[in-house]
């Protein structure tokens, strides 16, 4: 950026700061997802897009995206070798080319200019770190849930997101499903009346999604693997095959369950029909059962129980089968129950209904990956916005510190602080591993 | 739980230990060790567990943390328990335990300490290994002794042991702190600028803020940018905190010094929102100048500036605006209201620009009122693709009963074909039951576009009741499209009957009386849409009929049964028509059912499947066999690809479902 230009702009804003009414000559900055256009989309005119993290949810994200016309994937970014080379592989086959930019390092990927939007599914301990350096950077974001790794965090990618003006859309694809919308809006929409509690069936246990359960014997790292990154601000742990890849989920120090993995679907859900998404509850109580060896230490089953400000209570479980599956609201007239795949109500009738223009519409998507580039191009919100899934994952950061110090955890959403409780305000934050900083 | 008798021997150990260890540096940690007060300790049963913590080397064997953990938890709250706990896990952390031992109980100790815990953890900030567990227990300790054994340590520290310092002053949000992590900022130390600027800019408020603002020009390239991103988020503190003149002034910094978009943006932004009562003013100067990512900024604030019903300035600027800038408008005008933006969106919706067009619409879908309907319907008729779904979508949204009844009375005066079909479009996408008089006028049209989309609507707002209706014009000649299109309406409605057994009475009705083939053949295929197990004779009585167009419509409704239940039906027909198609539907529908019954044992359908490759003569039948394959791996799956690979015509997908049922057999041990 020139001298030139960066004058005009400092004297326009003094000129306008100071009411003057002059305009000056600013300069014109044209970035390639500035116009949204119909049909065929010139390659120049695509919102260009990288990857970082292909471990798990980054490959179908990406791939996702790459049915999608107007997107063109510039990059991609792992700090594993084979992943690195199995989504390079993905994008040079999809448009017949080998030039896909692909990094191990995410700050080489930082100094590409040309991208607008980045993915980024990597281990829940390196969500803020990285989200906030792509904000940063004027990138918009599609990110995994939960948001982020501790409350903390979530306030300051929050800010961040609001702060350089990005769009975020969470992977809390459950919106953009066509049943979840539906119930959402009949219970907004007062069709089994006041709501009187609200149960959210989380899955138990651990999954061993990497086929790596039993791996614990700690060895050196896979020459692939740059594992001293990898864990990047989390604290230490010796390297073992059970430890990483896809599995990390299950280690409170990487990730953080089933609770975490799952409230920014089922509670999210919970929050949408209800107004919530910009509120949390004032008081939560919960109780936990971990495993008493092994390598991982997040809740086989866990019990939470949160009343928000208006009185209603959410009861959120994992391997308590009084709590069905998925979302259920119950109210004074009836009762709505949605899961994948699932959608019962009682009264039976209200299952076929659909609410009217004249009532509480909810925002409508059915494509989550077009809603964000729709977002993109005009700028406008998405249907999973950053605070939005904030506001779900503070639920389980709240219900893991009230498990943690067995303790009710009373909460002022407006001002997200723990009343009277100082050892559980210690742990909203969490410390990280030198060199490491949160960026602003 | 048990635990093993104490002797007392731990303590010692552990002083042993301590007497043993020192820091790689060779240097002696902290202060001078008076006697252990672990020594002075009773015997407890957490010495035991320690004991045995010892040696934990961060993988399987991790019962012993958890029994530490829950001995803890159980004496948190009382406070000589907890001072107890607090005492043996300080002598622990001096002693010889692993690494991962120390750091599980330094996590442990976060939190229960006190500043009795301050002299073991600032020796331990000198430790390469034992620097983080340690400054993460500092980091939680509450009052100024924390922070200034955080300070005094920074001085001594180097290397990225200063850059964890750095962090944690910054964690702690104590404002004393900022004189020391500032000279980091002007040092010549390069290497701690980003963190000394970070730190500030996560501790905040108007000292950091300042400090940053004096940096700012002096600092170059990443460094500069890092400081202004961390003086951005100081400044929205003082803005929060109300100073909006300090806030202006720390946003005039950075924007004077030229800064990336993102930052000039945010800048941009945070500057508008210090402007308080002149931000309206200042918005609206920014839209003025020709520059794209200052509009951006203003759009994106545009909504806090001007009340819901104060977007008139704004609209007005419209159409001086460049397009991309337009559309950013454009996007946050839908959320005003009044005569003045109205009267700009539908001007900005005929614009010769798509994308504005688009956006236009689209804030219509907000904005617009009842009068919006017509207009709204003719962009449908006339636009395509995404323009085309904005108008649609803006016509479904238009709020208010009243923009019902303007679409209903549209319906009644709209003379032009493509936008009476938007409007029928629109009472079903908006559910207008009222509108079903005017609907069945509809179906008089001498247009078989407007009869198609009236059915459309109708099956969204129709009843059961109305499927008579539906049956009558399934009576007259229709085309085969709009016939298609009235038996799916006629389905769909009798699928809304809720007891099954009772959804074709209607239909079984009307061909029992039929007696033209043609309408014969139409009303079995009905039943086959519908699906209901009681018109299942009807259809089987209808494969012996001697019509062969009733036949044939038999066939289809059987082979496209929704259920499995006619399964035995159509593999009849598979193994003994003798017309080559319909042996061809009926051996689809039969891998069709056979697939459905995802609750039976997998050999059971691969059985079945083995049956249908069996009688499957042409390449794409077989392939069909192979793609349901996989989904019910097992050996028998597995035999049954390779023996269908014998065809060289599908050996590739054999090998290719081979391969999958191989992957989810592996998958499943």
């Amino acid at each position: 950026m020139g001298n030139t230009r960066s004058m005009r702009r400092r004297d326009f804003l003094k000129a306008a700061g100071s009411a003057a009414a002059g305009a000056a000559a600013f300069p014109t900055i044209i970035r390639a997802s500035a116009l949204g256009l119909n049909g065929s989309i010139a390659p120049s005119e695509r919102i260009v897009m990288a990857g970082i993290g292909f471990g798990m949810m980054g490959i179908p994200n990406m791939e996702a995206f790459l049915e999608k016309d107007d997107v063109q994937w510039a990059a991609v970014c792992d700090l594993d070798k084979e992943h690195l080379a199995q989504a390079r592989g993905i994008v040079d086959k999809k448009y017949g080319r080998k030039d896909c930019a692909a990094y191990a390092d995410y700050r080489e990927l930082l100094l590409r200019r040309d991208i607008d939007a980045v993915s980024i599914a990597v281990p829940d301990h390196w969500h803020a770190i990285l989200s906030i350096a792509c904000a940063r950077n004027g990138w918009d974001i599609y990110g995994e849930k939960p948001l982020t790794h501790s409350l903390a965090e979530g306030r300051a990618l929050c800010d961040a997101v609001r702060r350089y003006g990005r769009v975020w859309q969470t992977g809390s694809w459950q919106r953009s499903v066509e049943n979840f919308h539906r119930a959402c809006e009949l219970v907004r929409n007062g069709r089994i009346g006041k709501i009187l509690r609200v149960e959210v069936g989380l899955p138990q246990g651990h999954h061993d999604f990497a086929k790596t359960f039993g791996q614990e014997k700690i060895t050196p790292p896979p020459p692939e693997l740059d594992y001293e990154t990898w864990l990047g601000p989390a604290p230490v742990w010796p390297y073992c095959k059970a430890r990483v890849h896809m599995n990390w989920r299950w280690n409170m120090d990487f990730g953080g369950g089933q609770l975490m993995d799952w409230v920014g679907h089922h509670l999210d859900i919970a929050h949408w029909a209800l107004g919530f998404d910009e509120t949390g509850p004032a008081e939560i109580t919960g109780r936990g059962e971990f495993p008493t060896t092994g390598i991982y230490n997040s809740a086989l089953r866990y019990r939470v129980e949160t009343k928000y400000a208006d009185g209603t209570p959410i009861i959120l479980a994992g391997g308590h089968y009084d709590i069905q599956g998925g979302t259920k609201w119950i109210g004074e007239q009836g009762w709505i129950w949605v899961d994948r795949g699932g959608f019962e109500t009682q009264p039976a009738h209200l299952v076929h209904e659909v609410v009217g223009p004249n009532e509480t519409k909810l925002p409508r998507s059915r494509d989550h990956y077009q809603n964000f580039l729709e977002a993109v191009r005009t700028r406008g919100r998405t249907i999973a916005p950053c605070e939005t899934a904030h506001r779900s994952a503070s639920v389980g950061h709240l219900a893991v510190i009230a498990i943690e110090t067995g303790r009710t955890i009373r909460w002022d959403p407006a001002a997200e602080k723990i009343l009277g409780d100082p050892e559980a305000e210690r742990l909203l934050g969490r410390s990280y591993r030198k060199p490491y900083l949160l960026p602003d | 739980m048990r635990h093993a008798p104490f002797k007392g021997l731990f303590a010692a150990a552990l002083v042993l230990g301590l007497l043993a260890a020192s820091s790689p540096s060779g240097q002696r940690p902290g202060p001078p060790q008076k006697a252990d007060p672990a020594l002075q300790l009773p015997p407890s049963p957490l010495d035991g567990l320690l004991k045995q913590f010892l040696t934990f080397d961060g993988g399987i064997r991790s019962e012993v943390y958890w029994k530490i953990r829950d001995f803890i938890r159980a004496r948190k709250d009382d406070p000589p328990a907890r001072a107890d706990c607090e005492i043996r896990l300080l002598a622990f952390l001096r002693s010889q335990a692993t690494f991962p031992a120390k750091a599980l109980v330094a996590r442990e100790l976060r939190t229960i300490a006190g500043e009795r815990s301050i002299p073991t953890l600032q020796a331990l900030l000198f430790d390469p290994a034992l620097s983080d567990p340690a400054r993460y227990v500092l980091e939680s300790i509450p009052g100024p002794a924390a922070d200034k054994a955080l300070l005094d340590a920074l001085d001594r520290a180097t290397g990225t042991m200063k850059t964890g310092l750095i962090a944690s002053l910054g964690v702690r949000k104590t404002p004393a702190v900022v004189p020391a992590l500032a000279k980091y900022l002007e040092g010549s130390a390069q290497e701690f600028v980003k963190a000394a600027a970070m730190s500030l800019g996560r501790l905040g408020g108007r000292e950091a803020a300042a400090a940053l603002a004096k940096a700012l020009p002096s600092l170059k390239g990443d460094f500069r940018a890092v400081a202004a991103s961390a003086l951005l988020d100081c400044a929205e503190d003082v803005l929060r905190a109300g100073d909006l003149e300090a806030a202006a002034g720390f946003y005039d910094k950075i924007l004077a010094l030229d800064p990336g978009p993102a930052v000039f943006r945010a800048a941009t932004m945070g500057k508008i929102a210090a402007a308080g009562d002149k931000a309206p003013q200042l918005t609206l100067e920014i839209f003025r100048s020709p520059d794209p990512a200052a509009h951006e900024a203003a759009a994106a604030k545009a909504a806090d500036v001007f009340g819901p019903d104060q977007g008139g300035p704004l609209a007005a600027l419209l159409p001086s605006l460049p397009d991309e800038s337009r559309v950013k408008l454009l996007a946050v005008l839908g959320g005003f209201r009044g005569e003045d933006v109205r009267a700009c969106l539908r001007e900005a919706a005929s614009d010769d620009s798509p994308a504005v067009r688009t956006a236009a619409l689209n804030a219509l879908a907000a904005a617009g009122t009842p009068a919006d309907a017509v207009f709204l319907a003719g962009r449908a008729a006339s636009a395509r693709g995404e323009e085309q779904a904005a108008a649609r979508r803006a016509l479904g949204l238009l709020k208010g009963r009243a923009a019902d009844e303007a679409i209903v009375r549209a319906l009644e005066d709209e003379a032009g074909d493509d936008v009476r079909a938007e409007l029928i479009a629109a009472v079903g996408e908006r559910r207008i039951f009222a509108a079903k008089t005017s609907l069945a006028r509809q179906w008089e049209s001498l247009s078989e576009r407007i009869r198609l989309q009236t059915v459309k609507t109708l099956r969204t707002i129709g009843t059961p009741s109305d499927i008579t209706a539906l049956l009558n014009l399934l009576e007259k000649p229709l085309g085969e499209a709009e016939r298609e299109e009235v038996e799916n309406a006629a389905a769909a409605l009798a699928l809304k009957i809720a007891q099954p057994e009772g959804r074709s009475n209607l239909v079984k009705a009307r061909l029992a009386a039929e007696r033209d083939p043609a309408r014969r053949a139409g009303l079995v295929r009905l039943l086959g849409k519908i699906g209901d197990e009681s018109s299942l004779r009807a259809v089987r009585q209808a494969l012996r009929e001697a019509d062969a167009g009733v036949v044939d419509a038999a066939v289809r409704a059987l082979a496209g049964w929704p259920t499995s239940v006619p399964i035995e039906d159509v593999w009849d027909l598979a193994k003994s028509s003798a017309d080559e198609r319909h042996r061809l539907l009926a051996l689809r529908g039969f891998i069709r059912m056979t697939v459905l019954g995802k609750h039976r044992r997998p050999d059971r359908v691969v059985a079945d499947l083995k049956l249908a490759a069996e009688a499957a003569r042409r390449p794409d039948e077989k392939r069909l066999v192979l793609a349901a394959l996989p989904e019910f791996a097992g050996s028998e799956a597995l035999a049954l690809a390779r023996s269908i690979g014998a065809d060289p015509e599908v050996k590739a997908e054999a090998q290719a479902a081979a391969d999958q049922v191989l992957k989810r057999m592996g998958a499943a041990k």
